[in-house]
């Protein structure tokens, strides 16, 4: 089997609930995608997308991705797309560095090689470990009696885990922390998540501040170094994230023991054949982790709903459905969602089909 | 003062002879990309910044224009003077990519010396030699060819020679010996292997070449095996790729792990960070190469201008990149000859681009 | 451009009012500072300032500076003052340590490449933030409802940030922590400096009787490994001042993490050159700065405007201002003033102040 061409569509995916504040000051309404079908010599397909949530959040922007794939995709026409540890060498040696340019091609991979063994991707991670994954909500950052109204909503449908926004100021925050940890009922988790919001000693003053709380605190900072420091002044649970960028920050996560959570974002590490090694050491580590991306519709929610169901189930923290937080879908079907959990398909690959309507005409074309 | 207009320009840098590296690389033809800032002040800036293929470092060559399109309409309007408040908004609208924001970060250096005649070395720290120390470096390839290279660089005037390895260990080990065949006293050799090998390749070739007096740089790929050769190797040790941000910088050392390192302009993105970099490595009495990943004319007076401003005994050695090309982009500047690098006293880079060259940008913004 | 003179003046700065701190073991009451101009043969010229805050406080003496003046001033008369970081290494190959004295020099180096450059030093180093930076206040050691009657004091005057002297007296420091503490009003900053008075297990006893505080401890101990020790079995924040000379102790602090915040005093550190290193360490490793010096009339306090003038407010939480401590001042309306509580530095080239040579008086050594 020969890849015969590789396409790429861009598309608009407003946010369903209008603005979205995050970390210290940042306002987002409208991410813009990125979604890639890989065709073959078999008459089958794979499709993958990239949806970096904005220019500053990570170290991805949207227009950076098809310049990229100018480089990345003449590297693999003509190559068996199967061969995902091929497909992957091919793309390390076509363009060093921007792995958010290469998890579409490499999730598109696998869901060819799913359709080529007729099985689901999860099959071919390590099975069905987890049935229904937990997913959890976000309380964003809006006056207090908005949280809690929102917090009840999510708790009706389901939801048992919720994710606090902080970062903008941290004596609000401390107060947010508080509230939140006053509404939760039994069985319930919360966490608050600063997105890199806090200088270090901002951070140190609030996790004192709310040590009682018992909750866990979400990077803190923006560096690994920083949110390092703050956990040695914090009696709290932490959950590391923007800075999983590769195994290597998985190792010192693991030698320094400085989390409890690790957030994997699948196109933060380049894709799932990336994110399936740091999965799995971190796992075999004793570490949690969190099946997720930056943001993204059907297709990105496709293939983190395979990696959480690989996931055993005591290990993943919970996962989310990002295509909900779009108004704008991307590929049909989108994976099911139910009760607050989050399930992949038993159809082959991914298990979803780019959604052309939306997408319209390719941007690029490589054959 | 306010930023009016930012135009991209991409030149091609045909390199004479070509260039290879390890692990196979090669790059025949550089694509260089030039910004030009204007003002409302009738004062002009220039920066450059040059991926050497997109396989050396994290950064490609349409990467540069591409990011510029998202950073430059959000600089329009600003003044380039306050360069630490323009660092500021450049990674406030795009996270990460150095080598984007890089070129942007040396205009407005050249823009504030204009602005205060001054030459740019003297924001950098001021003068402190006449002309820098350079060293030549040989592409890698055939042993013979590499000591004939070297050969012809020392006629020049070289006195310090870089040799490309990093591909097979036993042909390195027969490269290093040609190479530094015929050593004269008072060179120095740096073997550079472009993170080419695995550890016990880095080993091997270390051991085998014990007896030679040569800076081994950058062996390996992983900082972690960079730092285990380190421990077993009695070579001296440079790094280079390993080294991206000021902050690695400061976890190298921690960790001793290194004794030369390579400042590149473009990886750390821009000479603010580089400056910066130069000067936490000098108070720890770490000597530098101060350069640049790839560039032309205004490359080479950006990075001469470091140089220049980097005490004497914390800078090993700098580079004239133009050397390397066929094409030439600009005058003024610079001057390279007997292995030294000149710098000029007009204010700003002190660079004159070549406007027919310059004439129709790829973009422009503002 | 050649330095062809050095000229240096002492000034008497008796303060308004005696100080104690340091858990009241160290009284100053009038402090001896040296007041430098450089000249050179373009018609430009600079002006720095060394003051320690009395010779108890730090290893610095008034002195001392003037005495190792005569080492170093010699050495640069005929030399590109624009070349600062050349005329630092100079400095320090000449005369090894004492950067108290190299600061004033190192100041009225960079008021030379401002005026040479027609801009303000802090747009030479980075550039200008636009929001003035708070100033602390010094709040003498005194019983816990003199020290908040200062406190409300200061509150007239428009300060929002105050730096509580405590230390040497466990309950005591106690009951002033708690006392400030309850009284804080909101969008207020209350740090306790504790200026090296504790013994490790005194600074551990203290801050963690006082758990419901939030703010930073400010040199709790006399030496890094005392405070390491400390910030193991405590949980506040803390702030490094004393302690804090190279550039290879900040690399510690950062390396084993021993504080969030650290005081970068422009006369402790050697001057601008090397407090801006400093500045550029903090913001790569995102440790907190407040910008200060050891005293001084408002030359000193513009010379700290400009360096916290260029860094983003987040970073920089507060400066110091010793001129409205001190009776005399040698630039009336001119330099970095009280403002609503903050620090503007001027828009003018170098520093931007002049000083009255009335006030000076007569030089005490001219260097040529």
């Amino acid at each position: 089997m020969k890849i015969t061409r590789i396409s790429a569509y861009q598309a608009k995916l407003p946010y369903v609930g209008g603005t979205y504040c995050w970390g210290r000051g940042n306002v987002i309404d409208t991410a813009l995608t990125t979604v890639v079908t890989v065709d073959t010599d078999a008459r089958i397909s794979g499709c993958g997308e990239c949806c970096p949530f904005g220019a500053n959040y990570l170290a991805a922007y949207p227009e950076g991705i098809v310049p990229a794939l100018a480089r990345l995709a003449p590297a693999l026409i003509g190559k068996d797309p199967r061969q995902l540890h091929a497909i992957e060498r091919a793309m390390d040696n076509a363009l060093k560095g921007h792995v958010y340019a290469k998890t579409a091609l490499d999730n598109a991979c696998w869901d060819i090689l799913g359709k080529a063994c007729d099985l689901p991707v999860w099959a071919l991670l390590g099975g069905r470990l987890t049935d229904g994954a937990p997913m959890y909500r976000v309380v964003p950052q809006k006056p207090l009696e908005e949280s809690a109204r929102e917090m009840a909503a999510h708790r009706k449908a389901g939801y048992r885990q919720f994710q606090i926004k902080v970062g903008n100021d941290w004596k609000a925050d401390i107060d947010s922390i508080l509230q939140a940890a006053s509404l939760l009922q039994p069985g319930e988790n919360a966490y608050a998540d600063a997105n890199m919001g806090w200088t270090v000693d901002e951070a140190v003053k609030v996790v004192r501040a709310v040590r009682d709380t018992g909750l866990m605190i979400e990077q803190p900072c923006a560096t690994y170094e920083e949110c390092l420091h703050v956990r040695s002044r914090s009696e709290l649970p932490t959950k590391l994230d923007e800075c999983v960028t590769g195994i290597d920050v998985a190792e010192r996560i693991v030698h320094d023991r400085s989390a409890e959570v690790v957030c994997l974002k699948i196109s933060n590490l380049g894709g799932l054949t990336k994110a399936r090694r740091v999965r799995d050491y971190l796992i075999e580590h004793g570490l949690s982790v969190v099946s997720e991306d930056t943001w993204g519709g059907e297709i990105t929610t496709a293939a983190v709903a395979h990696f959480a169901a690989s996931t055993p189930p005591e290990l993943l923290y919970n996962t989310t459905d990002l295509h909900n937080y779009d108004t704008v879908t991307s590929g049909t079907p989108g994976p099911r969602t139910a009760a607050g959990r989050l399930y992949a398909g038993e159809a082959p690959g991914l298990g979803v089909e780019p959604n052309l309507t939306a997408l319209g005409q390719p941007v690029a074309v490589y054959q | 003062m306010k930023i009016t207009r930012i135009a991209v320009f991409s030149a091609a840098l045909p390199i004479s002879g070509g260039y290879s590296f390890a692990k196979g690389k090669s790059v025949a033809t550089a694509d260089t990309t030039v910004v030009r800032i204007d003002t409302d002040a009738d004062i002009t800036g220039w920066g450059e910044a040059c991926p050497l293929g997109p396989f050396y470092l994290p950064s490609y060559a349409e990467g540069v224009r591409t990011g510029l399109s998202v950073l430059a309409p959000h600089l329009i309007g600003l003044d380039p003077r306050q360069i630490g408040a323009l660092n500021r908004k450049m990674d406030r609208e795009l996270r990460g990519h150095p080598y984007v924001k890089s070129a942007i970060d040396v205009a407005a250096h050249d823009i504030l010396g204009k602005a205060g005649g001054l030459p740019v070395y003297a924001l950098l720290g001021g003068r402190q030699m006449e002309a820098a120390p350079m060293y030549w470096s040989v592409s890698q390839g055939d042993p013979d060819d590499m000591r004939r290279a070297v050969a012809r660089a020392r006629q020049q005037g070289y006195s310090q020679f870089q040799l490309k390895v990093g591909g097979d260990p036993a042909t390195d080990i027969e490269r290093i010996r040609a190479g530094m065949d015929g050593m004269r006293p008072g060179e120095t050799f740096l073997c550079d292997a472009n993170t080419g090998w695995r550890r016990d390749e880095a080993l091997k070739v270390a051991f085998a070449t014990e007896d030679l007096d040569y800076i081994l740089e950058q062996p390996c790929e992983l900082y972690a095996d960079n730092l285990s050769v380190r421990r077993r190797v009695r070579q001296t040790l440079k790094l280079d790729e390993s080294l991206q941000t000021p902050e690695s910088i400061s976890q190298a050392l921690a960790d001793d792990a290194c004794d030369v390192v390579c400042i590149k302009i473009t990886k750390m993105g821009g000479l603010t960070k580089s400056r910066f970099a130069r000067d936490l490595l000098a108070a720890h009495g770490i000597p530098m190469t101060v350069e640049d990943v790839w560039g032309a004319e205004i490359v080479t007076a950006a990075l001469g201008h470091l140089a220049i401003s980097t005490a004497p005994e914390a800078i090993l050695n700098t580079t004239d990149l133009h050397s390397y090309n066929e094409v030439h982009i600009a005058t003024g500047a610079r001057q390279a000859r007997q292995g030294q690098l000149w710098v000029s006293d007009a204010p700003g880079l002190g660079v004159e681009p070549d406007l027919a060259m310059f004439d129709k940008p790829v973009a422009a913004y503002g | 451009m050649k330095i062809t003179r050095i000229t240096v003046w002492q000034l008497d700065l008796p303060l308004h009012k005696p100080y104690w701190l340091s858990g009241g073991r160290l009284k100053f009451e009038r402090l001896d500072s040296t007041i430098l101009r450089i000249d050179t043969d373009e018609s430009i010229h600079g002006w720095g300032e060394g003051c320690p805050w009395g010779v108890t406080y730090l290893p610095a003496f008034g002195r001392g500076i003037r005495a190792g003046l005569e080492e170093l001033c010699p050495l640069l008369i005929g030399q590109d003052p624009r070349a600062i970081d050349r005329l630092n290494r100079l400095m320090d190959v000449a005369l090894p340590g004492h950067p108290y004295i190299k600061a004033a020099i190192d100041i009225a180096l960079w008021d030379i490449l401002g005026h040479a450059a027609g801009m303000a030093v802090c747009n030479l180093i980075g550039g200008r933030e636009p929001d003035p930076v708070p100033i602390a206040s010094s709040v003498s050691t005194g019983t816990p409802e003199e020290m908040l009657a200062e406190v409300e004091r200061f509150r007239g005057l428009g300060y929002r940030v105050h730096s509580c002297k405590i230390g040497a007296n466990v309950g005591l420091d106690i009951a002033r922590v708690r006392h400030l503490n309850a009284h804080q009003r909101p969008g207020e900053v209350l740090f306790y400096d504790v200026n090296r008075a504790w013994l490790p297990r005194e600074a551990i006893t203290v801050m963690n009787a006082v758990a419901e505080v939030q703010s930073w401890f400010e040199q709790p101990c006399e030496t890094l490994e005392e405070i390491a020790q400390v910030r193991r079995a405590t949980r506040h924040p803390i702030c490094v001042d004393e302690a804090l000379h190279t550039i290879n102790d900040l690399s510690r602090i950062q390396r084993e993490g021993i504080a969030e915040v650290v005081n970068i005093k422009i006369n402790r550190v050697g001057g601008l050159t090397k407090a801006r290193r400093m500045r550029d360490f903090c913001l790569a490793h995102g440790i907190t700065m407040m910008i200060m010096d050891s005293g001084g009339t408002v030359l000193s306090d513009t010379a700290i405007a400009h360096m916290a003038q260029s860094i983003p407010a987040p970073s920089c939480l507060a400066v110091w201002s010793c001129q409205d401590m001190i009776r005399v001042d040698p630039a009336p309306s001119q330099g970095a003033r009280n403002v609503d509580g903050c620090f503007t530095a001027p828009i003018l080239p170098g520093i931007g102040v002049e000083p009255d040579l009335d006030v000076l008086g007569e030089p005490v050594c001219v260097y040529a």
